[in-house]
């Protein structure tokens, strides 16, 4: 009988040995970083999820955002994030914060046109959610040097309900840094014909001058140009670019003041001396997107 | 009337005895509160995973409760021989069927009732508010305990009529089916839509009463919704209808 008890412990800890033994060996697997073997197609998870779309899309989610926080998703790459986010997103349009998420971190890793995509999925699926053409107006000017698209997001974003006042701000940054200050001034005047409260309307005003005094600045500073290359120093006033014939008149100044050129040759106001700087090259602003297999920077 | 009230109480008392109902139960609350924990995970918006995997959870169990209960309540009488005693009594088979269907429907709300409350306390506990638990949650909850109504509805037909084992997995098949028409209904372009067209007709359309999407953006249902309550009204009575025909005709011996 006592025989029979040690063999019947001494089975179960022989099982238990193995047990514990292969298990150590399958925890092997985890030593890589964590992946998303296959994304599945939305149409298929459709149907699979017996009518729950938003939970298909909530437990694909939870899968990106494991796959989203890996410690060495470097090392692992990036390519599966757009996939998981363009399903869960198929699921559930509305699931903003996806849209989000995804166009930042694409952004971010080097995949621009997948963020780009991303990002106007969601503005177009939901328009009062404002970040989204937001991000996407920051992908155009500060990945693409494209500023005319980045203002063209930034006025769609401005316009969303909830959108804070300083996206009207880099509505007019955006399209002057791109030489579209007739299309900040039409957006501008739009925004002033629709305010409500005499607070935005003062906000308003001011950055419609801002817009004016930056589209006639920009034929000023050609004609300053134009006469420091034919006599090498700037001129003394304004008024000689007219008798030079490089200017038909002097454009009066938006702010109230008067112009004048300052020691750099840029035209400004007096009453008001902000200029928008002009766009840095986009090699001197893009760090490229490090990765662990391309080695660190000496 | 009397007597379905009776044979209503019944059925309550003994479903509430059963090893079943109370482990689904169990199983239930442990899934609301794993939803909870479910809601850890995600990377902000965290009341979108806990609404929606907690809504689920409760639906998962109240659908199973219905199947599994309420295919074995007719047929299980019959295996057993209590039926012949209980008939030899002035009660109608149809006032027998309409009684265990009753007694069913409130074990079913009264599951759905302390679901939905320990998942309420779980919303209002997560958010520190009352705020999630409005009108959205509300609705949801309602037009769940209409899609369990419609489901133990077909499992009494199916027991009225097979065996217990049968009775469940024809139930468990529709259940799944109902949950698929949204799809079906896309199928009825193209050659050949008499098929999906004739299921849409047969099957219960379970995947109108799923309120998920308006708990998750805490929007009221659409009107459509409260169509589909009145459909899925409709089609219990339907299936009690045909389950009476069946069994009035049924032989007992």
């Amino acid at each position: 009988m006592r025989t029979f008890r040690i063999i019947q412990i001494a089975t179960f800890a022989g099982f238990a040995l193995a047990t514990w033994l292969l298990a150590s060996r399958l925890d092997t697997g985890r030593l890589r970083p964590y992946d998303v073997g296959i994304v599945p197609k939305a149409s298929t998870l459709r149907w699979l999820s017996l009518g729950h779309p938003t939970l298909a899309a909530n437990l694909l989610w939870l899968k990106a955002v494991q796959y989203i926080g890996e410690p060495r998703a470097n090392e692992r790459g990036w390519e599966k994030l757009y996939p998981l986010a363009d399903v869960v997103t198929d699921l559930d349009p509305r699931h903003g914060y996806a849209y989000q998420v995804a166009g930042t971190l694409l952004s971010t890793f080097g995949h621009v046109p997948e963020s780009n995509a991303i990002l106007e999925k969601g503005t177009r699926a939901l328009p009062d959610r404002y970040i989204l053409p937001y991000l996407r107006a920051f992908n155009a000017f500060y990945y693409d040097d494209d500023w005319t698209t980045a203002g063209r997001f930034a006025e769609i974003s401005a316009r969303s309900p909830g959108a804070p006042p300083h996206v009207r701000q880099n509505v007019l940054a955006y399209y002057v840094k791109g030489q579209r200050a007739d299309a900040a001034i039409a957006f501008l005047e739009q925004s002033l014909a629709e305010a409500k409260d005499p607070e935005t309307r003062k906000a308003v005003e001011g950055q419609l001058k801002q817009a004016l005094l930056e589209r006639d600045a920009v034929r000023v500073d050609e004609a300053v140009e134009k006469w420091r290359t034919r006599y090498v120093i700037g001129p003394l006033f304004l008024e000689q670019l007219v008798g030079e014939k490089l200017l038909p008149a002097i454009p009066p100044d938006p702010h109230g003041g008067e112009l004048y050129v300052d020691e750099e040759g840029r035209v400004r106001s007096t009453a008001n001396p902000y200029r928008f700087s002009k766009p840095e090259p986009l090699w001197a602003r893009i760090p490229r997107p490090r990765s662990e297999k391309e080695g660190k920077a000496p | 009337m009397r007597h379905l009230v009776a044979i209503s109480l019944v059925t309550v008392r003994e479903v509430l005895r059963r090893k079943l109902q109370v482990n689904l139960l169990f199983f239930g609350v442990a899934l609301v509160g794993a939803s909870y924990l479910m809601g850890g995970l995600t990377l902000g918006e965290r009341y979108r995973i806990l609404s929606d995997l907690g809504l689920t959870a409760m639906q998962l169990i109240g659908v199973l409760v219905a199947v599994f209960v309420g295919s074995n309540l007719v047929t299980g009488d019959m295996e057993r021989r209590v039926l012949q005693p209980i008939l030899a009594k002035p009660i109608s088979r149809s006032g027998y069927l309409l009684g265990r269907y009753l007694g069913l429907a409130l074990v079913l709300v009264l599951n759905l009732s302390v679901m939905a409350g320990l998942f309420a306390l779980i919303l209002a506990a997560d958010s520190g508010s009352l705020r999630p638990v409005g009108r959205a949650f509300v609705e949801a909850v309602a037009l769940q305990g209409v899609q369990f109504l419609v489901v133990g509805a077909v499992a009494i037909l199916f027991s009225a009529i097979t065996s217990p084992t049968l009775a469940a997995i024809f139930t468990l098949a529709v259940a799944i089916s109902g949950q698929m028409t949204g799809e079906i209904r896309a199928l009825w372009h193209g050659p050949g839509t008499w098929i999906p067209r004739l299921l849409w007709y047969l099957l219960p359309n379970l995947s109108s009463l799923n309120a998920n999407e308006a708990l998750v953006y805490r929007t009221p249902p659409p009107a459509q919704a409260w169509l589909a309550a009145l459909y899925g009204a409709a089609y219990a009575g339907a299936a009690l209808a045909l389950a009476v025909i069946v069994f009035e005709r049924r032989d007992l011996r």
